[in-house]
């Protein structure tokens, strides 16, 4: 969930209102207050799909149309620009606008660069899948093209005083040093007739790419890898942008072959069944429209049981008639809704076969401890452990297979906690891949006789015979361990642990143990349980 | 009262020393424990004289038995009467430091003459040989133990042959209540209960000694549930009450369950709600193929009225094995089995996602989740269900609901709670299925789903800031929780 720094005295200028009630107007948004330190406020947006209230003027918009506060914008039909794109296969799509006519504060200069900067780490993941750049329209030498460029060509990077080659620009400049693996060896440039306009999506040209208090119009550039994203993402950045400015107008972009005006405003329809807002909704709700041009939706046709609705051009979440009644209920307000229990003859089950352990461990007196399914692989060496990809540390890189060397390491963080430590654990594992559940006894002071001891009390509870098979494994004293089997099939371990890994672990009281697979059991526990 | 109390106590008449009840047969450091019990409890008085005494040094104890230099001197000198001074040395076995202090100093006392290098023994030199001295007299007491010093000993000191110590004396004698307490205990009373005492009615010519009940006993720990898990237990039960039935599954999910069949896309954002922990061998797994086909369609184009994300569907994604992130993926798997209509469902399991260990992060915990569905169930039902978890479960009056969002419900909500001293606290989040997560599994009837921040709950019902309690390896505090 992206988080947003706002200016609450930019926020009153878009919507043309004073705000009183931020919170509760946020709410309707799905955006919550999470701060507020003098005129700014940070904003946390849950709605992932909804990037286009990543911003302040995205929310000053949405605001706008809770509060019923018009705004009047000029949309150009013609396009104002070309640019003509050469083949740049790392990089392949582009689309643009320009906005003119605008008023910028270093304060809504700086939105504008949250604005982006939120986006690309997105929505454009880090900048792979888009990348937004902004430029002042007035000093460009139309046309533009978008191509491959010579790597030893040279401008000077935004925020630089020296110019640079492409290749200097990956090699030392830090958004080089950061991007640089995005571009894959080939250098994607956007240049007008004169000049380099921007090395996406790396970053801008000082001259060309920098805006400023100054800057009356805006051009709008988005490049990337998925067609749908780019074009998605120019809307959102134009949106904002004119939220600043008058005017909006289109950019033609001539691939080979084809030809694409952006940014596309169309708008979709949806049809709004009135009797099936009432199912979901479980009571009938007066004044619909209103509802709906609340939250941005423009109603084309009503009457009888069917509304139709124009999708505001900026949502790109609405996909089932459900989206908007969603939006219908939140202006209509959860709070105002009278909750109803629902009545369902159903009965309660529950699997049992863990309590049924639990209940035997507390039985015996032991204390229930509940260790962790992860654990690090450095320490669990000795076993076979199924491990994660993208552990964020050492320390928790894989899943147990085992439970008592879990109850090893608890042990050897209470060495000075009095003895007896008798301990018990019902408790998940991983096998492979699969899932088991196991019950873990743990005893220190003990030996192998109190741990067989309570083994045959649990084999007495659930009535199941067993038989113990020597054999050896991890951290147990050969000839004082074994297997546990139930039939033919193996379901545990019991046996002393090595003087020398309690000696390593710090532990200097004799250990006995034992570990079973109660998923095994079930079987057992059917025939014995009553309920 | 301990038997070596007791016995300590019956042996005790007017003032002992120490060493009196050391003669009695009890250990030195028996005694001492008893002791300081029993002048803790008020039983005893003990007076403590310090005292400043000489013992015998090694050289001491050496001299004892083999005498001191200038006896020996005089007695080997006393068997010629003259000698020359090197064969005094050699015949009484004297180094040369011995002899020569030894010769000095009889010299001075007029014990020997000495004329032309030759050493003779005076009337009062046979006369010192024949008695013993009282420093020899001295020497003899302070081999059974140290004794006070005594006047004229000062050179014995000076020759290294004594040395001062200070001992603390004890002498121990009984107070009031000591006394009242000997009374009864020299009575023949009943300590234990023992199966003679039951078999023979001992009780009715003999009293049962009373105990002191309020006195303190030893710790001991007994078995007792983990406090966390007991908590979630409370909840599971609970729900069972409300008629809910629980649901398992794999800790190790097929990234099918887990996101795909959630509608979750695999291209967007909604998909990184949260990050996912991925297998990293083996890497994929096994989905029923005609299942996953309707999935895919459901995203590439939508189902049941739905436009669907419009991109193209990755399979080999799907079957990707990875730690379930969040128990919906029980839902999941529950919808497209067997599943009653009308149900309800829960499940309290293991989640796993990528995070760093901190106060408030932990990479792996509990959660509670579950599914309602049946014919005619809408948002009031929702609601009403909130309340039920708030009032409930949460334990809590006031409470409201908040927009939310989730990938997989529309519309969705969340449960904000009035804990007092917390303040308004997120309790849950739900929603209602969204067609495209329902109609791949064929349910047409509304589904709503739940989930409920639960280890909040515990933490703030318990009063721990630090969620790595919840899976404390502190066994000192485990004890100490209710």
């Amino acid at each position: 969930m992206p988080t947003i720094t706002i200016s609450k005295r930019d926020l009153e200028k878009l919507v043309g209102r004073e705000i009183n009630d931020l919170e509760g107007l946020l709410g309707y948004l799905k955006a919550e207050v999470k701060g507020r330190k003098g005129d700014e406020v940070e904003v946390e947006l849950k709605d992932t799909n909804r990037p286009d209230l990543f911003s302040l003027e995205g929310i000053a918009r949405g605001l706008r149309n809770l509060m019923g506060v018009r705004k009047r914008f000029v949309f150009g039909k013609e396009p104002v620009l070309e640019v003509r794109v050469k083949k740049v296969g790392v990089r392949p799509y582009i689309a643009a606008a320009v906005i003119k006519k605008v008023k910028l504060s270093d304060s809504s200069i700086r939105s504008l660069m949250r604005l982006q900067e939120v986006l690309d780490r997105t929505v454009g993941r880090n900048r792979e899948r888009t990348s937004i750049g902004l430029y002042n329209y007035d000093l460009l030498t139309p046309p533009l093209r978008y191509e491959l460029g010579d790597p030893n060509s040279s401008f000077v990077p935004l925020g630089s005083k020296k110019r640079m080659t492409l290749k200097e620009i990956l090699r030392e400049h830090p958004k080089g040093v950061e991007y640089g693996h995005l571009i894959k060896g080939s250098y994607p440039i956007l240049r007008d007739k004169r000049k380099i306009l921007s090395f996406p999506p790396i970053i801008n040209s000082n001259d060309l790419g920098r805006i400023t208090t100054r800057t009356k119009n805006v051009l709008v550039e988005v490049t990337g890898t998925d067609l749908k994203w780019v074009e998605r993402v120019l809307k959102i950045v134009s949106l904002s942008v004119l939220e600043w400015g008058r005017e909006l107008h289109p950019v033609r972009i001539l691939y080979r072959g084809k030809e694409r005006t952006t940014p596309d405003l169309s708008q979709e329809e949806v049809t709004l069944d009135l009797l099936e807002l009432e199912r979901l909704s479980g009571f009938e709700i007066r004044d619909v429209e209103k509802h709906l041009r609340r939250m941005g939706y423009e109603v084309t046709k009503k009457g009888g049981r069917f509304v139709r609705v124009r999708v505001p051009t900026y949502r790109t979440d609405v996909m089932h008639p459900v989206d908007v009644m969603e939006d219908v209920l939140i202006s209509y307000g959860y709070n105002r809704i009278e909750p109803e229990m629902p009545k369902l003859p159903t009965t309660g089950w529950k699997d049992g076969l863990t309590d049924k352990f639990r209940e035997i461990g507390l039985g015996m007196g032991l204390e229930e401890v509940q260790t962790f399914i992860m654990n690090s692989k450095s320490f669990l060496e000795d076993f076979e452990v199924l491990e994660v990809e993208n552990p964020m540390s050492s320390s928790k890189d894989c899943l147990r297979s085992w439970i008592y060397p879990c109850h090893l390491e608890f042990l050897s963080m209470n060495t000075h906690v009095p003895y007896p430590q008798k301990i018990f654990e019902v408790g998940e594992v991983v096998q492979g891949v699969k899932t088991r559940r196991h019950l873990c006894v743990t005893l220190a002071p003990s030996d192998f006789t109190e741990a067989k001891q309570m083994l045959n009390h649990v084999a007495d509870r659930l009535r199941f015979e067993y038989e113990l098979v020597p054999e050896g494994f991890p951290w147990l004293v050969e000839g004082r361990c074994g297997k546990i089997v139930v039939g033919k099939k193996e379901i545990g371990v019991i046996g002393e642990v090595h003087p020398e890994k309690l000696n390593e672990l710090g532990i200097f009281n004799p250990v006995s143990l034992f570990e079973i697979d109660i998923d095994s059991l079930k079987r057992f526990y059917e025939r014995i349980r009553t309920v | 009262m301990s038997g070596l109390e007791r016995r300590v106590l019956k042996l005790l008449e007017g003032e002992m020393g120490e060493e009196e009840l050391l003669e009695k047969g009890i250990k030195d450091i028996e005694l001492n424990r008893a002791l300081s019990w029993l002048e803790s409890k008020g039983l005893i008085k003990v007076r403590r004289v310090v005292r400043e005494v000489v013992k015998l040094t090694e050289l001491g104890k050496k001299y004892v038995e083999e005498g001191l230099p200038e006896k020996r001197f005089l007695s080997a000198l006393a068997q010629k009467g003259e000698m020359d001074p090197k064969s005094v040395m050699r015949c009484a076995l004297l180094d040369a430091r011995e002899f020569s202090a030894a010769m000095g100093r009889l010299k001075e006392k007029g014990m020997i003459e000495v004329k032309r290098n030759k050493v003779r023994i005076t009337e009062k030199g046979k006369k010192y040989l024949r008695r013993e001295s009282v420093e020899e007299r001295f020497l003899r007491e302070l081999e059974k133990g140290p004794r006070r010093m005594k006047k004229g000993m000062e050179e014995l000191l000076r020759r290294g042959i004594i040395a001062k110590e200070v001992v603390v004396k004890r002498y121990v004698r009984l107070t009031k209540l000591g006394k009242r307490v000997v009374k009864r205990l020299r009575e023949d009373v009943i300590e234990q209960i023992t199966p003679e005492v039951i078999r023979k009615g001992l009780w009715k010519e003999k009293r049962i000694r009373a105990y002191d009940i309020k006195a303190k006993v030893p710790k001991r720990f007994f078995g007792k549930p983990q406090p966390y898990l007991s908590f979630l237990n409370e909840v599971k039960e609970k729900l069972i009450a409300l008629g809910f039935k629980e649901m398992q599954g794999p800790l190790v999910e097929l990234s099918f369950w887990n996101c795909d069949a959630l509608f979750m896309p695999q291209d967007h954002p909604a998909r990184g709600i949260h990050d996912i922990y991925y297998v990293k061998r083996p890497k994929y797994g096994k989905v029923d193929e005609e299942l996953l086909e309707r999935v895919a369609e459901a995203h590439e184009k939508g189902v049941g009225g739905s436009k669907g994300w419009g991109y193209k569907f990755s399979k080999k994604e799907s079957r990707r094995l990875i730690l379930r992130s969040q128990n919906t993926a029980l839902s999941a798997r529950t919808l497209a089995g067997d599943v009653e209509i009308p149900g309800k469902y829960f499940a309290i399991a293991r989640v796993f996602r990528p995070d760093v260990v901190d106060r408030t992060h932990l990479p792996e915990f509990n959660q509670v989740e579950g599914i309602v569905l049946g014919e005619g169930l809408n948002f009031r039902h929702l609601l009403g269900m909130l309340k039920l978890f708030a009032e409930e479960i949460a334990g809590t009056e006031r409470f409201r609901f908040d927009t939310g969002y989730f990938p997989f419900t529309e519309p969705s909500v969340e449960l904000v709670g009035y804990k007092k001293g917390f303040g308004w606290v997120e309790l849950g989040g739900a929603g209602i299925l969204r067609p495209e997560v329902t109609k791949p599994f064929g349910i047409d009837v509304p589904v709503l789903a739940w989930g409920l921040g639960i280890d909040r709950l515990f933490m703030m019902k318990h009063k721990i800031d630090d969620i790595r309690k919840l899976f404390s390896y502190d066994l000192g505090w485990l004890r100490c929780q209710p």
